[in-house]
């Protein structure tokens, strides 16, 4: 039971940041290489505003910046703040004017810039040692033994889950998430009728790196610890590969995707030791598969299992063929 | 000055493999996330040949080989399908770079993630002028000008060049003049593949031990050298390459050896932002 509470409790956080990603792949359609960078952002803000004040010694070495000591909550919110703004930051230079496949190229610099300086600089947040030590969040109050905790924490994991979902959803229905979508069906279009594609895409591109911080601080209040070997730029893949063969820019989808990609997907390639003499198969053959299903769903099924949901013109019942998007931008007011 | 001498070593071996990827997107306009596994690949290539013989020459058409191989699977059995269904370019590039993961994953099952050791007996240091390299050193640098020299003549002087030439100005008028494009395609990611590995050989040889992300680690290097010089410019990407590789090595000398890759993309940001069309304009003719 307490295996399937782990694997619960990684796959809802793992989902939230599937949902993460989905914001720049699915509703934008462009490729953000620095997630994992505000995931990371996210879990060490999270930690360095929980804890109390560094005091390093040879015990712990670890030193860092901040230790405001917050409630967990707080750090929480706090936490996804500081990922929304370096967010802002990095989309502020990276969509200025540049193409597609140019924005994934810098914000993946961003990302190893920050992975360099975050694991050279050992005052910042402790570099190469990381930052470890956490309190298990609320259980000061709650007073649960192991296993209790363990289901507390998966509920709360889920309940986030499910806030950010409808978050995320009401934003997708919303103007803004209107207008975002015609950006991504017809740029030029979307230009012509007055929307401003660069303020449009940052808002998204911070909304996504809040929501990937979010996910990260939850990340960190689950492991306790975290240092620069917990993630790496190119796992974003994997995300990626979450919300291709979900469903793109379809949330419920989404969900599902990462639950099938990241979550039962390394569980049952953690097996594959025990058929070959190889032991270190189990996460190479998941990011193979992983990355392999993302060339399967474009092949096959470009749109996801679960398809995302056309616009339809509530104007004209009997147009001709599909409706286009940029109506619908038409009557929206948002810009 | 020693640091300009080491930047020329690396400006060669960053010039070699980007050369290699800007002959590439000139002619197929696809950027290929999964060039630094062409290098990988070579490296592994040459690590296993070294196990057999120490001669170098034989562990250099491993790597070329090695190299060639993957640069036509990933053409042949990937890109080519999808954009003969018109798939966008945003999608090519996603497919590369599920294939730079998936490339990194299988050399990490063959071969283990720790490190390997890969080594050319090195010999005494010799004095040119006022730098200090080793054999291998000369051997790079050598290799490197040999190459750069012989695709130039390709591109300007052959058939194949002029042909190459055509697809990267117009894919569709090439083609309408009887031109072979898909061939003519294909044989530049063969050259793309072979160029890049044999840079990979070299690289895994100067840093002396590797792991499956040797040339993942170096990929936005030579993006960033691609980019200085102007994407898809072949003498662009040469002096672009000499820019990035002394700017590394010089900054490791000055401010800290780890924060060398830091700088180079410090560069590239710099430039993306202020040039996005390279910062050799007059050398750009490619």
């Amino acid at each position: 039971m307490a295996y399937f509470v782990t694997v619960g409790t990684i796959g809802a956080i793992t989902a939230i940041l599937c949902l993460g990603v989905n914001i720049s792949w699915g509703w934008v359609g462009q490729i953000d290489l620095a997630y994992y960078g505000y995931v990371a952002i996210g879990a060490y803000g999270a930690m360095v505003l929980e804890l109390p004040k560094a005091h390093p010694t040879a015990a712990t070495p670890s030193s860092y910046v901040l230790g405001l000591h917050w409630p967990f909550i707080p750090s929480l919110v706090g936490a996804t703040a500081f990922g929304g703004a370096a967010a802002l930051i990095v989309g502020a230079i990276a969509l200025r004017r540049l193409r597609g496949d140019y924005i994934a190229i810098i914000t993946a610099c961003f990302a190893l810039m920050l992975t360099s300086v975050l694991s050279q600089d050992d005052k910042l947040v402790g570099g190469y040692i990381g930052i470890y030590g956490l309190k298990e969040p609320l259980n000061s109050v709650l007073k649960l033994g192991p296993t209790g905790y363990s289901y507390f924490y998966l509920g709360l994991c889920l309940f986030a889950l499910l806030l950010v979902y409808l978050v995320l959803e009401r934003i997708y229905r919303s103007p803004f998430g209107r207008s975002l979508r015609a950006v991504r069906e017809n740029e030029l279009a979307a230009a012509a009728f007055g929307r401003n594609l660069y303020s449009l895409r940052l808002r998204a591109y911070a909304l996504g790196g809040a929501v990937g911080a979010f996910g990260g601080a939850l990340f960190a209040n689950y492991l306790l610890a975290w240092n620069p070997y917990a993630w790496s730029i190119l796992e974003v893949v994997l995300l990626i590969a979450g919300v291709m063969v979900g469903g793109r820019a379809n949330s419920r989808g989404v969900i599902m995707g990462s639950v099938i990609v990241l979550s039962i997907l390394p569980e049952v390639t953690r097996l594959f030791p025990l058929l070959t003499s190889n032991s270190t198969i189990g996460p190479s053959a998941a990011s193979i598969l992983g990355a392999g299903s993302i060339i399967i769903m474009l092949r096959f099924r470009p749109g996801g299992i679960l398809k995302e949901r056309r616009a339809i013109d509530r104007t004209e019942k009997a147009s001709l063929h599909q409706a286009p998007m940029t109506l619908t931008v038409a009557e929206s007011s948002d810009g | 000055m020693l640091g300009i001498g080491f930047g020329l070593v690396t400006a060669a071996i960053v010039a070699l493999s980007t050369v290699a990827l800007s002959l590439q997107f000139s002619v197929t306009r696809t950027i290929n996330f999964a060039h630094g596994e062409l290098m990988t690949v070579g490296a592994y290539a040459g690590y296993l040949v070294a196990q057999h013989t120490s001669n170098l020459v034989p562990q250099a058409l491993a790597a070329v080989a090695a190299g060639a191989v993957l640069g036509w699977v990933l053409n042949w059995g990937l890109l080519r399908p999808f954009s003969r269904r018109g798939a966008s370019k945003i999608v090519l590039f996603v497919l590369t770079i599920a294939t730079a993961l998936i490339v990194q994953n299988l050399l990490q099952v063959g071969f283990g993630g720790s490190f390997v050791d890969y080594h050319y007996s090195v010999g005494l240091a010799h004095h040119v002028g006022p730098f200090l390299w080793t054999t291998l050193n000369i051997v790079t640098m050598v290799t490197a000008a040999v190459i750069l020299i012989s695709l130039h003549l390709m591109i300007r002087r052959t058939r194949f060049g002029k042909a190459q030439r055509a697809v990267a100005d117009d894919l569709m008028l090439a083609r309408t003049t009887g031109i072979a494009a898909e061939r003519i395609i294909s044989f530049t990611w063969v050259l793309d593949g072979g160029i890049a590995g044999l840079a990979g050989m070299f690289l895994a040889l100067q840093v002396g031990s590797f792991t499956p992300t040797l040339g993942f680690g170096y990929l936005l290097v030579i993006f960033a050298a691609a980019i200085v010089g102007g994407i898809g410019k072949m003498y662009g990407a040469m002096v672009g390459s000499l820019i990035i590789g002394i700017v590394m090595e010089v900054s490791a000398i000055y401010i800290n050896p780890s924060y060398k890759e830091t700088m180079a993309f410090l560069v590239l940001v710099v430039v993306l932002l202020f040039r996005p069309q390279g910062i050799v304009p007059a050398l750009s003719e490619g």
